[in-house]
């Protein structure tokens, strides 16, 4: 937060990620090299297997890759052990589940500082206040997560993420539990969160209505970046993301 | 570490929302410092007898004492086993909420501390239910006990602060070392499990888990080499406690077994129903690490229960046997003028014998031993003393005899002074004249009969080719007053009123053990059915009447709790017939006989318990099933 954000909040220098060993080994990620500029939002999609799980994990250090290096504001997570690694999580690194995996004995606001509450640190003087303000969730800062709705929660979600100040959001199909219109609200929140406040967001998403609100789209297949798409519209990524799952059909066949 | 705080605070929380879950280890170990305050003070009680109190009811305080404490052992070993029962299953079905911790930056540390803060709490709150529970439970037990003839009627025991202070304090401790394996295992979880539901199945059975298991099949097995060697007066709590390890071994490596058991059990399911069994089969046979913590607390209530009844019948039978053979007499001869049937046509031999018991210090303890005032001719005509080193003669001056493993057991050497305390006298030191081989399981010492008065029975040889009967006739024509009893019947009542005894002790310390699992079997089973509410959901949302989920539900509690009650049986047999095969080593063979009826019981009470507790949990998840469905 104190630190100078380098231009690229996060970079990939080809990483390559396998499952397995021997003859049951897959490679989930063959060498993939990417740049997530700071206040930028990008997108990540491909079909199923083509590894964007992975990339999001290794990316946001929940996982470790097994070659390459991944830079999260200049910091190299190979280097760093668990505890550390752990730290740099907590600190820079803020994640959005699509399954919203909010604590359910804490409230909302509870929730949203507990991120701060684990670095031994109180969270300042209306800085949860604020950020569910943010996520336009002032008034359900009291509530539990089973008397909250699922967009709500996933609001909520997005304003613990925010809790620590990090340099990049991380966003795992944030909207892939809600219905279209609950979830055009939680992107065109993670928008605003770009455009206003100079957040940095990296979502993977299958649907192709979430993908347009981003600046830009990687395309993943088999393990590498096959392509990129910037100012996305629905109609571009689709037909995009069509003409891949058609290739892996073909050499299905 | 960071965030104390932080962590005592969501500690608390996870607790107050989730009571249901942590309830057996909370009610589990409030019972056992009750319980244990309740014993303490009933032994403090006993101990601050005032200086005039009569011998039988020091003795009978001394007793009920020795009694409590067994059950003390058994209480702790049954609340570290639930309690770490309850913390290994809390644990396992948070995993997800834990990797979200992870993932949102608590350290494995700060995880692991989560779990230690929670069962601080519990542990703290469990104990301070405990203490209050220890004043009506002291009143229920001495109550119990009174009533039972183990304790004087006008005996009072008061609560000390002491007792309570004593149970406490290792309530608290027993609490939080029970769950520290189970805050390990939370420290391991990785923070990618928090991603959809990438649940990677862990492995059924660890190494630590296998060595240890393991670890305690080869204590129980060495508790059972013990038994030979053992001084006499500890084989019964040996016997007693070698269950214990076999137990807690068997449900370290249920999870090894439970998977095919409970599939084997419940194929025959498969053919008689349409889906609802062959659902139950592959829930049982997929889910082996909630099948095997389900089944545990049933193998443990079964595997107890026949293994301290089965042991201590067992024991019971071959104390009896090795009584029956220490005598060669013929017949035994009480009453007024009974010495002179020594005069009698028929009679080879009579000698008269007292009998008492003699406290030894030896070793730096003092323990209570049967003994025999005799005079030394004869002796070897009524009782088997085989090859005697000494002079059993020398009984006469101040000398004892002693089996020849008793007296290694005491330290005593041939002609070396033996330290004793006879009844109503000031102690003395004796000399060793004689020790034999007696009986397998250590008889009673032979001391001079001038040393310990008290009614003499006479035993009898008949001469060779001489009709006991004939004899007992006669004697009885000579004095009306006189009993005669063949030896066999005397032996036969004396062994069965042991015998008796033992029963109830065993009976007494399986029926608290039992209470206690029991609560353990329902917990775990409540929180393994009720925590499955969405894969109901799921089941209805598919086409499954509320009534077949209920039938799967049914088939599942029946198969776990079977593989629990056969693996328990499986315990039984190993400790009863390990037992067996040790008495036989020792020469003294018994007939083993399980406790059938009472494992029966048990095992009746598990499937009860079991089935209830799955159904009603289920049932409720299924009531509440559109609010299952709409969230997660």
């Amino acid at each position: 937060m104190n630190q100078t954000h380098s231009p690229d909040a996060v970079r990939l220098i080809d990483v390559r990620r396998v499952y397995g060993s021997g003859p049951n080994a897959v490679a989930a990620l063959r060498g993939v090299s990417a740049d997530f500029p700071a206040r930028s939002f990008t997108a990540i999609m491909g079909p199923s297997g083509s590894g964007k799980s992975t990339l999001l994990q290794c990316a946001s250090g929940l996982d470790r890759p097994d070659g390459g290096r991944v830079l999260v504001g200049g910091v190299d997570l190979g280097r760093l052990d668990e505890r550390r690694l752990t730290e740099l999580r907590r600190d820079r690194i803020g994640f959005v589940f699509q399954s919203f995996n909010l604590v359910e004995s804490l409230t909302a606001a509870q929730n949203v500082a507990l991120p701060v509450r684990l670095s031994g640190r109180r969270p300042p003087a209306g800085h949860v206040e604020e950020l569910l303000r943010v996520v336009a969730l002032a008034d359900r800062a009291r509530h539990r997560p089973a008397e909250l709705s699922g967009g709500q929660q996933q609001r909520v979600a997005i304003a613990r993420a925010l809790a620590a100040g990090p340099e990049v959001l991380f966003a795992d199909e944030p909207t892939g539990a809600l219905d279209s219109r609950t979830g055009r609200e939680v992107l065109a929140l993670l928008r605003r969160l770009v455009g206003e406040r100079g957040d940095t967001v990296v979502m993977v998403t299958h649907d192709p209505l979430a993908a347009s609100h981003a600046d830009r789209v990687l395309f993943l297949s088999d393990g590498t970046i096959v392509d990129e798409l910037r100012s996305p519209t629905p109609a571009s990524v689709a037909s995009r993301l069509a003409d891949l799952e058609d290739g892996d059909r073909r050499e299905a066949v | 570490m960071n965030g104390v705080a932080a962590l005592v605070g969501v500690a608390w929380l996870t607790l107050r929302s989730r009571v249901s879950g942590f309830a057996g280890a909370i009610v589990a170990l409030a019972l056992g410092v009750g319980y244990s305050g309740a014993a303490v003070s009933l032994l403090a009680t006993a101990s601050a007898l005032p200086p005039g109190t009569p011998a039988p009811l020091r003795r009978a305080v001394q007793e009920s004492g020795s009694l409590l404490v067994m059950l003390a052992v058994i209480g702790a070993f049954a609340t570290i086993f639930v309690v770490a029962g309850t913390f290994a299953f809390t644990v396992a079905q948070r995993r997800r909420e834990l990797a979200v911790l992870r993932a949102v930056g608590a350290t494995p540390g700060q995880v692991r501390g989560l779990v230690m803060a929670e069962a601080w709490l519990a542990a703290v709150m469990a104990s301070v239910i405990g203490t209050v529970l220890a004043f009506p439970l002291t009143a229920g037990v001495t109550a119990a006990l009174r009533g039972q003839g183990l304790l004087p009627a006008g005996f009072v025991s008061r609560v000390s602060p002491g007792a309570l202070f004593g149970a406490f304090v290792p309530g608290v401790v027993i609490g939080v070392v029970a769950a520290a394996s189970a805050a390990r295992r939370a420290s391991q979880v990785r923070p990618a499990e928090a991603l959809r539901d990438a649940a990677l199945a862990e492995p059924p059975i660890g190494r630590g888990r296998w060595g240890g298991g393991l670890a305690f099949l080869a204590c129980g097995a060495g508790m059972l080499a013990l038994v030979p060697v053992a001084p006499p007066d500890g084989r019964m709590p040996l016997t007693m406690f070698v269950s214990l390890p076999l137990v807690l071994g068997f449900a370290l490596l249920a999870p090894a077994f439970a998977a095919w058991v409970g599939a084997a059990v419940a194929t025959p399911l498969v053919r008689l129903t349409s889906a609802t069994g062959m659902l139950a089969r592959e829930n049982v046979r997929q889910a082996v690490r909630r099948t095997a913590s389900t089944a545990a607390p049933v193998l443990v209530t079964v595997g107890l229960t026949g293994s301290l009844l089965g042991g201590t019948a067992l024991l019971g039978r071959a104390i009896a046997a090795d009584a029956q053979r220490s005598w060669r007499s013929d017949l035994v001869v009480s009453g007024p003028g009974a010495a002179e049937v020594a005069a009698v046509p028929g009679v080879r031999v009579a000698v008269p014998v007292t009998a008492g018991e003699v406290e030894v210090s030896a070793n730096r303890t003092e323990r209570t031993v049967a003994a025999l005032g005799v005079l030394p001719e004869g002796i070897g005509q009524v009782m088997n003393v085989s090859h005697v080193a000494g002079d059993l003669a020398g009984l006469r001056h101040r000398g004892v005899a002693a089996d020849r493993r008793q007296a290694e057991g005491f330290g005593w050497r041939l002609g070396g002074p033996v330290r004793l305390a006879l009844p109503g006298r000031e102690p003395a030191v004796l000399r060793l004249a004689a020790v034999f081989d007696g009986s397998p399981l250590g008889g009673p010492l032979l001391v001079p009969q001038d040393l310990l008065p008290g009614p003499v029975s006479v035993h009898v040889a008949v001469g060779p080719g001489g009709d006991p009967r004939a004899v007992a006739a006669a004697i009885e024509r000579r004095s009306d007053r006189v009993r005669v009893t063949p030896t066999a019947e005397t032996t036969a009542a004396a062994g069965k009123a042991r015998q008796e005894g033992m029963r109830i002790g065993a009976v007494a310390l399986t029926g608290f053990a039992v209470a206690y699992t029991l609560i353990s079997v329902a917990n775990t089973s409540a929180m393994a059915f009720g925590s499955r509410r969405s894969e109901f959901a799921r089941l209805l949302r598919i086409g499954a009447r509320r009534a077949q989920v209920l039938r799967m539900v049914l088939w599942e509690s029946l198969c776990v709790a079977a593989t629990g009650a056969l693996l328990g049986v499986a315990v039984t047999a190993l400790a009863v017939l390990g037992l067996r095969e040790v008495l036989r080593g020792i020469g003294s063979a018994v007939p083993a006989a399980l406790p059938w009826a009472e494992t029966g019981a048990v095992v009746g009470a598990c499937v009860a318990v079991v089935t209830l507790s799955s159904l009603v949990p289920a049932a409720v998840a299924l009531r509440g099933r559109h609010d299952a469905s709409s969230r997660r």
